[in-house]
């Protein structure tokens, strides 16, 4: 009785193991903006940022989110991952106003018009500004997003983090477009 | 079995027998650690070397792998170039697919990294492969792979080993001559304590001794002890040798002692020999007197005015002569000697009364021989005690005195000083040469003549030259020894031999005679000095000569001193 129950079990565990392998073969590629979210992230780890930028140790990182999301979901992925000890809080914002407290600014594409404003209140305050619009870099946004060969690449203007007392690590560099005013 | 094999090899073959596997084990045991020690470090080096490479090109691909952007991760793989080990390197992510790989030969068949694994390494036979996380803040986030070729490993497993090997083999060369050399150290005094052995036991020579005891170690205490030994022996030997010529001494003393003994015993015999004869001579003569009288006496009477009035006729039996003849020629046929001067003051005398000795008188045989009288003269007295006559008896002794000549000639000994004569010395010196020359002796003679007899004699008379020559005996006896021959070879020459004696000891002697002589001159208060003209001759058993030559030498010198004292 017992080893008739074994063996079924066994069965049934045999097509699970298959059919999740075959979810595994079937798993779609990320999506742009999941990409995006994942470099966000990943940007918090190779830059450091001014002491002042944070009320204390354990102060969470806040990334905002500044006019339309193209994130929607995908955002979701990075909410409340560690990130040197602290940990990654992200925030829709509407206003520029609420600009003040963000440690790291995605600036929607939807901003263009706004971006001197908006470059105006992060100057020198220790925010990192990402954008995903052309010519964003050399306006004067620390991190820009293109897309080469359907493959997400960035470019940084260095003057713009220096400005913002922001230190990027070189290894960051490395693979980034550098970008001049 | 060990000791098996040691048997009958020298000292030297065991040392090196000993030394060498010793040596061989201790320089196996330090190349094997050494080189133990060597390869581990080599290895512990190269999996060093993997890891930091990892590490740091891992750090390098955290940006790459968290951008996605493998030609970045590759270009930092191609950092490797530097690291000659390093052949094969990958990048995994952080789910296990290959992001990134790099391979030093380019023509090689193209690398196909093995699946991730944790972190580690193994070592296979040629290689090294290493696996080592990549983390960004402590999060994986990939898997970086190094293979290490072991060429490197080899060729030192190889070297070392080759090194190793010649090591070895130098070490052995080196230990071998050192060892020789350590040996020499140690077998060269025990060789030589051995070849001083057998050259004493074969010469017997103890003088020899060992120069090994400077040593601060063992065989400089052994080489001491037998240096020791050999004094003892030696010493033994000498106190055996000493005690040996002390009995030969002494037996040479004995031989002396019974030569002396013997020489003794004959002078005793000739002496009773002579007593015997004399005792013989007087039977016969009295014999001879009685029945000869008139052969050997004859008898005469003179007046106070010494003219003869009585001759007895056997005057003819004595000197050959007629009464007449006699009478007529009397004082002719005397001869020169000078005890005919006395004749006439004892006749003078006679004549005065006055009882004489007998005296002697020499005379001419009417053959022409010459006959030794002795003569008895007695005065003849009348009645009233004045002489009238003198009457004499007239004896010939010629015959006892030739014969009282040949026992004087007979005998050893000076009659008057007591010391041997010239014949006597002679005999005795000849026996002590012949000693002196067994026992390889020297002695020396001294050769002594007493100056001034003649004027002595002239003084003081016989019998002041007599004493004189006396006293110069006793001065002799007292300076020399016992044992030493001392004689009076003629009228004023005296010799000593002085038996045993160094040629060095001629100055002493002399000096020591002269001094008793001067003690003898203050001390007796004489009416004249002794006075000894001295010559020494040294005789040496190396260089034998006879006693008359030994003789003449002494006498050569003693000579010449007498020139000079009289030059002086």
């Amino acid at each position: 009785m017992f080893k008739h129950l074994y063996k079924v079990s066994l069965f049934v565990f045999s097509i699970t193991l298959i059919i999740s392998l075959c979810a595994d073969a079937e798993q779609v590629k990320p999506g742009e903006y999941e990409v995006k979210a994942a470099f966000i992230y990943n940007f918090a780890k190779f830059i450091e940022w001014p002491d002042d930028s944070f009320l204390d140790k354990s102060s969470s990182i806040t990334m905002c989110v500044i006019g339309d999301d193209p994130f929607g979901r995908s955002i979701d992925s990075i909410h409340d991952k560690p990130v040197k000890e602290k940990k990654l809080k992200v925030k829709h914002i509407q206003s520029v106003k609420d600009i003040k407290g963000c440690h790291i600014l995605f600036i929607s594409g939807s901003e263009a018009k706004n971006l001197p404003q908006i470059l105006k209140i992060t100057e020198g305050a220790g925010i990192l500004t990402i954008g995903d619009t052309g010519g964003f870099a050399y306006s004067g946004v620390i991190i820009n997003f293109y897309l080469e060969q359907n493959k997400v690449n960035f470019e940084i203007n260095t003057k713009a983090a220096k400005r913002a007392r922001l230190q990027i690590s070189s290894k960051l560099l490395k693979l980034a477009r550098i970008v001049g005013e | 079995m060990i000791l098996t094999m040691f048997k009958g090899t020298s000292i030297k073959q065991k040392l090196i027998r000993i030394s060498m596997p010793a040596t061989i084990a201790a320089l196996f045991l330090i190349g094997s650690i050494l080189s133990t020690y060597n390869l581990i470090a080599l290895r512990n080096k190269i999996i060093q070397n993997a890891i930091i490479h990892a590490k740091i090109i891992g750090d390098n691909c955290t940006a790459s792998l968290s951008f996605n952007n493998p030609k970045d991760a590759e270009e930092t793989l191609l950092a490797l170039r530097e690291d000659l080990h390093a052949v094969y390197a990958a990048v995994y992510t952080k789910e296990g697919k290959i992001f990134a790989k790099y391979q030093r030969d380019k023509n090689k068949n193209e690398f196909a990294p093995p699946l991730p694994q944790d972190e580690g390494y193994h070592f296979g036979f040629n290689h090294l492969k290493l696996f080592q996380p990549v983390m960004l803040e402590n999060e994986r986030i990939g898997t970086i792979f190094i293979q290490a070729d072991l060429k490197e490993f080899h060729s030192s497993f190889l070297w070392l080993g080759v090194s190793f090997l010649i090591g070895i083999t130098v070490s052995l060369y080196i230990a071998f001559f050192l060892l020789s050399r350590l040996q020499q150290e140690i077998t060269n005094p025990i060789h030589d304590l051995t070849q001083l052995m057998h050259t004493i036991s074969k010469e017997k020579n103890y003088s020899v001794r060992s120069g090994v005891q400077q040593r601060q170690d063992e065989l400089g205490t052994l080489s001491e002890g037998f240096n020791e030994m050999l004094e003892q022996i030696q010493t033994r030997d000498m106190e055996l040798e000493s005690h040996r010529r002390n009995l030969e001494k002494l037996v040479d003393g004995r031989t002396v002692e019974l030569a002396t003994a013997n020489v003794q015993l004959e002078r005793d015999f000739i002496e009773l020999k002579q007593a015997e004869e004399a005792l013989k001579g007087s039977e016969e003569k009295f014999r001879r007197l009685v029945e000869n009288l008139r052969q050997e006496y004859f008898f005469y009477r003179h007046g106070t005015d010494g003219v003869f009035t009585y001759l007895s006729p056997s005057i003819t039996e004595v000197l050959g002569y007629s009464q007449e003849e006699f009478l007529k020629h009397y004082s002719e046929h005397l001869t020169d000697n000078p005890i005919n001067k006395q004749v006439e003051h004892h006749t003078n005398l006679s004549i005065q009364g006055i009882q004489q000795p007998p005296f002697e008188v020499e005379i001419y045989h009417k053959d022409g021989g010459i006959r030794r009288l002795e003569v008895t003269e007695s005065p003849v007295f009348d009645n009233k005690g004045s002489v009238v006559a003198v009457e004499g008896l007239a004896h010939d002794i010629t015959e006892r005195k030739r014969m009282e000549e040949e026992l004087k000639a007979l005998s050893l000994n000076d009659g008057l000083t007591g010391l041997y004569n010239r014949r006597g010395f002679i005999t005795l010196a000849e026996q002590q040469l012949k000693f002196t020359n067994r026992m390889k002796r020297g002695m020396v003679l001294l050769f002594a003549d007493l100056d001034d007899l003649k004027l002595i004699n002239d003084s003081f008379g016989h019998q002041g030259g007599d004493q004189a020559l006396i006293d110069t005996a006793y001065l002799l006896k007292n300076t020399f020894r016992g044992s030493d021959i001392i004689a009076r070879i003629g009228g004023d020459e005296f010799v000593v031999l002085a038996l045993d004696t160094h040629e060095t000891y001629c100055e002493v002697l002399i000096s020591r005679l002269k001094k008793n002589i001067s003690i003898h001159n203050t001390k007796e208060g004489r009416p004249y000095k002794l006075m000894l003209s001295v010559g020494t001759a040294y005789y040496d058993s190396g260089n034998p000569c006879s006693i008359e030559q030994l003789l003449e030498r002494a006498d050569k010198m003693m000579y010449e001193e007498k020139q000079r004292k009289s030059k002086i």
